[in-house]
């Protein structure tokens, strides 16, 4: 023993042993079918000798083991037809293989007759069980024994009785002490397999006491399998004698595995109710026992049970029972809020002290007995919920489930917990006793079992906020408790804190169910940058995908509040690999440095959140808008993407009261309220985060509904600030164009002017047009600018025709319908057809001052389609010799354009219009136009109208030229 | 010729009564013969008929024939040496001429047979018929064997044997046999709790010796005989353990303890707790305990 012995020559010995055995299985087979008994005791005595071999791995061991199993099972069988058969009496036999002088052999033997006598009608089982059980204490070597021990199980296995006869065939009881004893006996042995040989080999020695371990668990489900266990015979005897020696026996591996073997075969309906014995019995593990791992596993298959048990029961009663738990929660969390509502103004400034005040609570709570516990978690209750009415549903819960117990003799269940178990309850107070017990328990290991902890909280007691509050209130001292200590950032810890505020986002349907739990912020505010801004995530993605209407200014800010880590500027440092160091000491203000791409959609969600910031009252809406603000204003450069939200939101908000203008008194002064809220956040858009082209796009809306509802001096205002935007901040020409053909579309929807005003506007509007910087963009601006001395009164039945594309772009702001608004006197509809010709004709002149030929035809006919709007709609100055100069105009140079020759690179540059401009398809655009000509005049001529002035129209030279056959 | 001349003139057979029903016990003999001999008990007769036979029609001249009942001790060592405690004798014949077979009864009643018969190995004690044919040159002689098992009474007191040893720092164990007394077809139960273990122990094993001692001193000759090595234990024991101990002595070729029997020698029997730890080293501890018989039912 003293010398290693080397694999190899391992491998030797085994299969020296394997062949020993072979041989006299063989004798022994050939003795049986001779009927010498003797003999055959004699070979099979030698075959198990073998088994006393101190020189093969706990592996190689098992392989000789199942070798001589095989060969038992055969001499099993012979002595079972040879006791039936009167041939030999296994009473006899019995005594006869104590003669063996070894030890293992005999035992051996011994099992193999005691356990078929054993499956005999009429055999004294007590009598054997006791006895063989006795004499294997014999064998005390860890191999050997737990090998015998495991014979001794798995033989007995099909005839322990469980019967409750008192007599010598035994009962139950005899049943589960024989499994019981073996159990703790072989658990000694594993142990003690650990303290053998020199301690150098101990990792090896581990390794092997792992491959052993099944030996020792099967026990353990052979308890487990026995017939006729109930409750109560698992609570006073089974469970007690486990823990005992599990406990006793302080050693890691063994425990370890135990408690996990335990927790697995046992039903989870003992594992309800014997919660407190198992998870003390835990706490007094070995310090280096991984606790976490068997408490969480508990709790993971009870949750699992939970979640089965639903899933089982009739739907029908699950649905009610989950609607009246939602019910409860629902009133609860209103209860909660609106106590944390009251107390919020004059306890604002306290509120970190009265967190402290509570947290003593729970803190000092497990020093105290069982309880004075559960009083502390009852008082708790009680003031949580103190000043409601409907409060006392909650504050008599304790005793609410022995009074259903009273009344109903079925104990009801819920997701398959009786209530009678106060499953949290006992968790809680036993975890809090165990890391109490356990200084030792790191702080990765805390959190995950508050994890754990939460997670059954929230499948078994949904509607029970104050235990979620609880575990998070505790999660939070502790942390505090840790903060010097670097395992507070290891990456686990962070991992587990972050599914602990995860846990409850994604269990509650509704967000605002946070907000009731008093401790979540302050918890989550200890959190790293990366775990914040996750939760955050989360939090959002469940409120959009849930579609969480959030009603109250209250919960906007707490929501807000949530995610102001999105919001915010954040004061500690981005990258979580960096946090290395204490979260309390901040760096300054490194700049936010996240990936441009994924900020931008984080702030799209936030924005997308915002529109479910919704009030049925229109007061309350502004006020939630209000409150976002105050939120969204720290965020410094985020404003470019939230704000916009924010001010369609707030734009929207005026539409409402415009539609209920008849209902609300005072709507006016408080539309006006918002429009300037919106002008504020617009000039903030345009000037703090330089976003001008939105700011410009938000001005022109706002200055829409402004003019809508009618005020002049508040629409005016906008105008000019979109006007200001416009020359401070847009620069670019393409945008320029753009920006003016916005301005030059919504001014010209625009009622609410007086003359002045409205000439003011739109004189400055045509005169950007005309000094943007390229032609062509002259050109078609102060085209579009035409249409501003042109209001259009839109016919109430008549859609109108979309005749040329850039139509329907100015098109765009469509004017309300109203009737009101054309009536007064205003400017609209302001017309001047002699402005419009102007503008048309110095169109004109800048499309051909353009140097390309390709640009002057094309923006030629881009007047051409204006002309022709404009003769329809009847204008008085635009005359048909205009538009017949015009198309004798473009049809003769529209041949200099057509010319192959010109080189792609030359084509005319893109106007309004994206897209390349060649010349098929001014070709084109100038036939359609010929055609809608020809169809105008062939309708007029047939409605017969006296003076149609399209009859003016010439175009025949045209139609010649371009090939269209004239009608 | 020798063997003709020397051999006996005459066939001599013993045939004891009852001798069939009895039960029988194999007495070793030289060369790994047995004989079975007949057994008898203290206080039983023996009673049967002795023929002889002429050979050859041959007349035999005799000068009486006479028939001993005989216990004897021999002791090896003191080979030729008979002690014989018993003699008993019946005239058969007064001396006359034989020319036939004949055969004679004989009767010795009620004999008292003090002593187990006993096959050790320095010393035997045996019962035995002889017939003698009293001659003038050499006396024709018989001998027949029969074995003698007797009871004594059970033992009023019967103690357990219970015992703490140790070696100082180093182990300590307490034994317990349940008797100290043990008929032959007993069973020794008992106990070994270990107190204290501070060597590694490898196994254990109980064992049964005989010792037989023969004559006096100073002139005393012991020997010992391993009846049994019995493995109790396999393994090493910690602290608090307890090993069963049971063993079965109706499987071993045992007699009753023998305390000096004539003075001649006596036959004691002892367990022998033996610890062997991995260093093969032997730690012991010798019990005596008393066998005796009792009637086999």
């Amino acid at each position: 023993m003293a010398t290693p012995i080397t694999p190899t020559e391992e491998g030797k010995l085994l299969s020296e042993s394997l062949s020993t055995v072979k041989i006299q299985v063989q004798q022994m087979k050939r003795h049986l079918e001779l009927d010498q008994l003797m003999d055959a005791l004699k070979s099979a005595s030698l075959m198990l000798a073998e088994l006393r071999t101190s020189s093969l791995s706990p592996k190689q061991y098992y392989e000789l083991y199942m070798a001589v199993f095989d060969a038992l099972r055969h001499l099993s069988n012979y002595l079972y037809d040879a006791h039936t058969q009167g041939r030999h009496h296994l009473a006899d036999l019995y005594e006869l293989v104590q003669y063996a002088g070894n030890i293992v052999p005999r035992l051996y033997l011994m099992i193999t007759v005691g356990s078929v006598y054993m499956s005999i009608p009429e055999a004294p089982v007590k009598e054997i069980m006791k006895d063989m059980m006795e004499m294997s204490r014999g064998v005390l070597h860890p191999i050997r024994g737990l090998f015998l021990r495991h014979y001794l199980s798995g033989q007995t296995r099909d005839h322990l009785p469980v019967g409750n006869d008192p007599g010598p065939s035994g009962n139950l009881q005899d049943s589960i002490n024989f499994v019981l004893t073996n159990f703790i006996e072989m658990n000694k042995l594993w142990v003690r397999l650990q303290h053998q040989g020199h301690s150098r080999d101990r990792e090896k020695r581990e390794m092997e006491r792992k491959e052993l371990r099944i030996l020792v668990g099967t026990n353990l489900v052979r308890l487990s399998q026995l017939d006729g266990v109930d409750l109560d015979l698992y609570q006073r005897i089974i469970l007690p004698s486990i823990l005992q020696q599990v406990v006793s026996c302080k050693d890691v591996i063994a425990q370890e595995y135990l408690m996990e073997v335990v927790i697995q075969v046992f039903t989870d309906e003992f594992h309800l109710h014997t919660l407190g014995p198992f998870l003390s019995a835990t706490a007094q593990l070995h310090p280096k026992v991984n606790i976490k791992q068997i408490v969480i596993a508990l709790i993971d298959r009870l949750a699992a049970y939970a979640a089965r048990e639903a899933e089982n029961e009739d739907p029908e009663e699950t649905k009610r029972q989950e609607e009246a738990a939602a019910r409860r929660l629902a009133e609860k969390v209103k209860a909660q809020r609106l106590r944390v509502r009251e107390h919020a103004g004059s306890v604002n400034g306290l509120t970190p002290t009265t967190s402290v005040a509570t947290t003593d609570v729970w803190g000092s709570a497990p020093q105290s007995p069982v309880v004075e516990k559960l009083d502390s978690a009852e008082s708790d209750t009680v003031n949580t919920n103190g000043d409601v009415p409907a409060g006392d549903v909650n504050g008599e819960k304790v005793d609410k489930g022995k009074e259903k117990e009273t009344l109903v003799p079925h104990v009801k269940k819920f997701r398959g917990i009786p209530e009678d178990v106060k499953l949290f309850e006992v968790f809680w107070q036993q975890v809090v006793e165990l890391i109490k017990a356990r200084p030792d328990l790191s702080i990765q290991d805390i959190t995950a079992l508050l994890v754990s902890l939460t997670n059954l909280s929230l499948s078994c007691y949904p509607d029970r906020l104050e235990y979620v509050d609880q575990v998070l209130g505790f999660a939070h001292d502790k942390i505090k408790e840790y903060t010097t200590s670097p395992d507070l950032h290891a990456q686990q810890t962070t991992a587990n804190l972050a599914s602990l505020l995860l846990a409850p986002v994604n269990s509650y349907q509704s967000v605002l169910t946070l907000l009731a739990l008093q401790r979540y912020q302050t918890l989550l505010a200890l959190q790293p940058f990366s775990t914040r801004r996750s939760l955050a995530h989360a939090l959002i993605s469940s409120v959009l995908k849930n579609e969480t209407v959030i009603e109250a200014p209250e919960d906007v800010d707490g929501i807000l509040e949530l995610c102001s880590v999105l919001i915010k500027e954040q004061t500690d440092p981005g990258a979580p690999s960096m946090g290395r160091g204490s979260s309390s000491e901040r760096r300054p203000g490194g700049p936010y440095s996240q990936e441009k791409e994924e900020s931008a959609e984080e702030q799209g969600w936030i924005a997308r959140m915002v529109h479910l910031f919704r009030a049925e009252s229109l007061d309350v809406q502004f006020e939630l808008l209000q409150t976002a603000r105050r939120h969204f204003e720290t965020g410094g450069d985020r404003m470019r993407y939230t704000y916009p939200a924010l001010i369609t939101a707030a734009i929207k908000l005026c539409r409402r009261y415009k539609n209920r203008e008849h209902v609300e008194d005072d709507w006016q002064t408080k539309t006006q309220t918002i429009l300037k809220f919106v002008r504020q956040l617009i000039s903030i858009l345009a000037v703090q985060v330089e976003a001008p082209s939105i700011a410009l796009r938000l001005f022109l809306l706002a200055a829409q509904i402004s003019d809508e509802c009618g005020f002049e001096d508040l629409t005016y205002d906008l105008y000019v600030q979109a006007f200001t935007v416009y020359e401070d901040s847009i620069s670019e020409s393409r945008a320029q164009l753009q920006a003016i053909t916005l301005i030059i579309g919504t001014l010209q929807g625009a009622k609410v002017f007086g003359e002045d005003n409205y000439d003011t506007l739109i004189t400055k509007a045509a005169l950007h047009g005309a000094k943007l910087l390229k032609k062509p963009h002259q050109a078609t601006a102060v085209n579009l600018a035409s249409h501003l001395w042109w209001q259009e009164v839109p016919p109430q039945e008549e859609v109108p025709q979309g005749e040329k594309e850039e139509e329907e772009e100015k098109e765009k702001p469509s004017p309300p319908k109203e009737e009101g608004s054309v009536e007064n006197p205003k400017a609209y509809p302001h017309r001047d057809s002699k402005r419009v010709l102007e503008c048309l004709q110095k169109a004109l002149r800048i499309a051909n001052s353009a140097t390309e030929e390709i640009v002057t035809v094309q923006l030629y006919c881009d007047t051409l389609d204006q002309y022709l709007y404009y003769l329809d709609h009847g204008a008085p100055a635009v005359t048909p010799k205009f538009v017949n100069s015009l198309v004798e105009l473009i049809t003769s140079s529209i041949d200099n354009v057509s010319s192959p020759d010109i080189h792609p690179s030359q084509r005319a540059p893109p106007a309004l219009l994206e897209g390349v401009q060649t010349p098929e398809m001014i070709n084109r655009h100038f036939r359609n136009t010929l055609y809608y000509i020809q169809n105008k005049k062939a309708a007029a001529a047939v409605e017969g109208a006296p003076q149609s002035r399209w009859d003016e129209v010439d175009v025949v030279g045209a139609l010649l030229k371009m090939n269209i056959p004239s009608r | 010729m020798a063997a003709y001349f020397f051999a006996s003139p005459v066939d001599v057979e013993v045939k004891l009564d009852g001798e069939d029903e009895r039960k029988k016990w194999d007495m070793k003999a030289e060369k790994e013969k047995t004989i079975s001999c007949p057994i008898y008990y203290d206080g039983d007769s023996l009673s049967g008929q002795i023929t002889v036979r002429v050979r050859d029609g041959k007349k035999l001249a005799h000068e009486g024939i006479k028939v001993e009942f005989i216990g004897s001790i021999e002791l090896f060592y003191d080979r030729g040496h008979h002690h014989e405690f018993l003699s008993l004798s019946q005239e058969l014949a007064a001396p006359g001429e034989m020319r036939q077979a004949q055969t004679f009864d004989f009767m010795f009643k009620n004999v008292e047979k003090q002593y187990e018969s006993y096959q050790g190995i320095n010393v035997k004690l045996r019962y035995f018929i002889r017939v003698t044919i009293s001659r003038r040159i050499a006396d024709v002689t018989k001998e027949r064997d029969v074995w003698v098992h007797s009871y004594r009474m059970p033992p009023d007191s019967n103690n357990s044997i219970k015992m703490e040893v140790g070696i100082e720092d180093c182990l300590h164990i307490e034994f317990e046999y349940n008797k100290s007394k043990y008929h032959l077809k007993d069973v020794i139960v008992g106990k070994i709790y270990f107190l204290l273990v501070r060597i590694k122990i490898k196994h254990m094993e109980l064992s049964i010796i005989r010792r037989e001692t023969t004559g006096s001193p100073p002139n005393q000759y012991n020997e010992s005989e391993t009846i049994t090595k019995f493995e109790i234990m396999d393994g090493a024991p910690v602290r608090g353990e307890t090993i069963p101990i049971r063993l079965f002595l109706g499987g071993f070729d045992l007699t009753p303890t023998f305390r000096e029997v004539n003075k001649k020698f006596s036959v004691r029997y002892y367990l022998n707790l033996v610890l062997i730890d991995e260093e093969n080293r032997r730690y012991f501890k010798q019990q005596e305990i008393t066998i005796f018989r009792i009637p086999e039912n």
